[in-house]
């Protein structure tokens, strides 16, 4: 979870408007427009293209999708010469330079098809072209899914082709921790490395992968992605922007970043969750794309780790700072926007230390995950105006995981393990709700596993393991991700009602959600490189794009200021943050007319 | 209890640390970088600790399964080519994976690392 969506209304209006804003128009003399259409080769627009520009050597890449008449529009973007290429599942990457000034640029690509595009889908797309016809394919799918797809996108490991020794050599490593010495496979093993060679391998696939490309709404974001610097030096030598090399890696580079915000600046602030000699948090320059690390030392030359950052009511940013496991047992950091000087305040003796979520109510106060992992845990609330703490106690629920607070001041919290939320009252009682076990995925039957027969894994038999809720903080709605049961939970914080929604296909994870002023529920997808705008009115997801590949978006952060929605994210993957900004029809339409 | 600390910003950059520059790479090295990235750097670049449960204490390991690669390895191109493509029981074969030209690209990339690659990261974004 960590930061969470926000809507700022009184206070934060009087802040100054900077960064929100400026993307969407024309800047100054120095910026330009570039537009231009793409086509097939039988010159038909191609819609959902995603075409991203990019100045060598600089981090930052703008990137834009083509409407249905396969024409796309970059806001102002400073004057240089860029490297343009335009990509889309079932398609060949197309690319072209040019010059971006005062005068209006216009690039057009023609693009061809191409046959294998497992590898430019995101995770649940490929998922989905996973068959599920037989006994072996569905118990197959279902290894694969519970043993692999919760720690990578499922697009990285189905990414290239192997032979069964191959698959085995995977399988191996994977399940003995990279050792020299591994153990011999077990059959569930052996059986997963035969699925996956029947799935990938050198014969013909029963795959059928299908085009996924955004569409109407989905088309209309501009992203701002930034590469961001190593804490030891250096970029990742794959961020995942170019297709053809597919999902991103930064293997070997000594990257780490978990969660972003955004401050009302425009610049990032990022976690760091691996130990460090330099960097608890990380900036990111909106404007330069500079990189600029930040260290709370803990001795012996090293410093803190973190896990959770949100901006918060006050307009200042809030992290864990821990100094041995990046999401436990920490302080709770505050860095001030405009002076970068961090603060650290320790809970007092007696009370359990800081873990990495946090959330922030409607009365301003900060709330952090806190307590023991195997025991039950609990949270804290942080008043910023006194500096105390408040801490609460799980009366079951073990490893606290995400956290907000609600409407009326009360703090919400899943208790990851066991399936339940946990909830404060205006008298500060603590009260459990156990989440009613959901039906499994459709794929699995009760024939396809032997009485006895265990998968190695949870999230089969209904389980839901809620991860980072979000509150709407004008409204009555706490809304729950659930990230094995590939649900969406609404909670009532009235009548503590509860629904179940689906996301809008299996295997996605969800993971956190933010609510826009419109109460639309916005959700990020572990297994997918696409955020869900689900309406709750109609019941309706959008999935938007980001044009990185293996982006595995955990946390979502939202502003919304004057009108313009947007989303910050990380990805440690691609060692990259990011912003999403929601154009409108009419901001879209605005620069039509302008390179008219 | 309050405990306050003021910490300084430690920006600073280690273009020392990046072990692959890229001014001086050719379009094809430069390719087989990113291919070397996603398909060699997980077991043959040496790893930091794994995030999250990692404690201070974690030392960053100097490989995972495979050699520190670096152009020694290419002294036998054929004896490299022929590992690559039917890889060995702790190594997957990339003969259905990679075509011949992705492999010249890989090996073209081998033969610019002067010493075994401990960590593999780009001087400049974009490249």
């Amino acid at each position: 979870m960590s930061t969470r969506g926000t809507r700022f209304r009184t206070t934060l209006a009087a802040l100054a408007a900077t960064a929100l804003g400026l993307s969407l128009s024309v800047r100054g003399a120095e910026d330009g427009l570039l537009t231009g259409t793409i086509k097939t080769a039988s010159g038909s627009p191609i819609e959902g293209v995603a075409v991203s520009a990019q100045i060598p050597g600089n981090p930052i890449t703008t990137s834009v999708f083509t409407g249905a008449d396969g024409r796309y529009f970059f806001p102002a973007m400073p004057a240089g010469s860029y490297t343009v290429w335009a990509q889309a599942v079932g398609l060949e990457r197309a690319e072209a330079k040019t010059d971006v000034g005062s005068r209006v640029s216009r690039l057009d690509f023609t693009m061809k098809e191409t046959s294998d595009i497992i590898p430019q889908l995101s995770g649940y797309q490929v998922m989905a072209a996973l068959p599920e016809d037989t006994v072996a394919h569905r118990r197959g799918k279902v290894l694969f899914q519970k043993n692999c797809t919760y720690c990578h996108e499922t697009a990285t490991v189905l990414r290239d082709r192997f032979d069964q020794p191959g698959w085995e050599a995977i399988v191996l490593a994977m399940t003995n921790g990279f050792s020299r010495n591994p153990k011999p496979l077990t059959p569930a093993q052996k059986e997963l490395a035969t699925y996956l060679t029947e799935m990938r391998g050198p014969g013909p696939s029963p795959m059928k992968p299908t085009v996924f490309r955004p569409r109407g709404e989905a088309t209309l974001p501009v992203t701002y992605e930034y590469d961001v610097e190593f804490d030891q030096g250096g970029f990742s030598a794959h961020s995942g922007s170019d297709w053809r090399f597919g999902q991103a890696s930064s293997a070997g580079g000594g990257g780490a970043i978990h969660d972003t915000t955004l401050d009302w600046d425009g610049n990032f602030w990022f976690t760091a969750n691996r130990a460090s000699s330099n960097r608890t948090i990380g900036r990111v320059d909106g404007k330069t794309g500079k990189t600029t690390n930040f260290g709370v030392p803990i001795g012996e030359g090293r410093v803190a780790q973190s896990h959770g950052i949100l901006l918060g009511p006050d307009g200042r940013v809030y992290f864990n700072s821990s100094p041995k496991i990046a999401y436990l047992d920490g302080d709770l950091g505050i860095i001030d926007t405009k002076t970068q000087k961090i603060e650290t305040i320790r809970p007092p003796d007696g009370m359990t230390l800081v873990s990495g979520w946090l959330g922030y109510d409607a009365k301003g106060r900060i709330w952090a995950s806190s307590g023991p992992t195997k025991t039950p845990g609990g949270a804290l609330r942080f008043d910023p105006k006194t500096k105390t703490f408040t801490q609460f106690k799980s009366p079951t629920a073990r490893m606290t995981y995400g956290i907000a607070g609600d409407a009326d001041g009360n703090g919400w919290w899943t208790g990851v393990d066991d399936d339940i939320m946990v909830y404060t009252d205006a008298n500060d009682q603590v009260h459990e709700i156990k989440m009613p076990p959901q039906p499994p995925a459709e794929y699995v039957k009760a024939v396809d596993f032997g009485e006895g027969e265990e998968i190695p894994q949870p999230g089969i038999g209904g389980k839901q393991s809620p991860r980072r809720p979000f509150a709407d903080l004008d409204g009555t709605a706490v809304w729950v991700p659930n990230f094995y049961g590939n649900t969406l939970l609404r909670i009532d914080t009235k009548t503590k009602e509860l629904k179940y929604y689906p996301v809008p296909y299996p295997a996605m994870n969800p993971y956190e959600a933010a609510v826009d002023s419109k109460h639309h529920v916005w959700v990020t997808f572990q297994n997918s490189d696409e955020m869900g705008r689900f309406d709750p009115q109609t019941g309706n997801w959008t999935m938007y794009s980001w044009p990185t590949k293996g982006m595995a978006q955990r946390q979502n952060h939202m502003l919304e200021r004057d009108g313009v929605l947007q989303f910050a994210s990380a990805s440690g993957v691609a060692h990259r943050v990011g912003r999403m900004i929601i154009r409108t029809e009419r901001d879209v339409q605005a620069l039509r007319d302008r390179v008219k | 209890m309050l405990r306050i600390s003021m910490v300084l910003a430690l920006g600073y950059a280690l273009g020392c640390m990046v072990s692959a520059q890229s001014s001086s790479l050719s379009p094809a090295e430069k390719t087989g970088r990113r291919i070397f990235q996603t398909r060699c750097a997980m077991c043959h670049v040496g790893q930091e600790p794994a995030t999250e449960m990692a404690t201070p204490a974690s030392e960053r390991r100097p490989a995972t399964m495979g050699p520190l690669l670096s152009k020694a390895n290419t002294a036998n191109e054929m004896t490299l080519r022929q590992k690559i493509r039917d890889g060995s029981r702790l190594m997957p074969g990339y003969k259905h994976a990679l075509t011949d030209t992705q492999l010249d690209q890989v090996i073209a990339f081998m033969k610019t690392i002067e010493k075994p690659l401990t960590r593999i990261a780009m001087a400049r974004a974009g490249e």
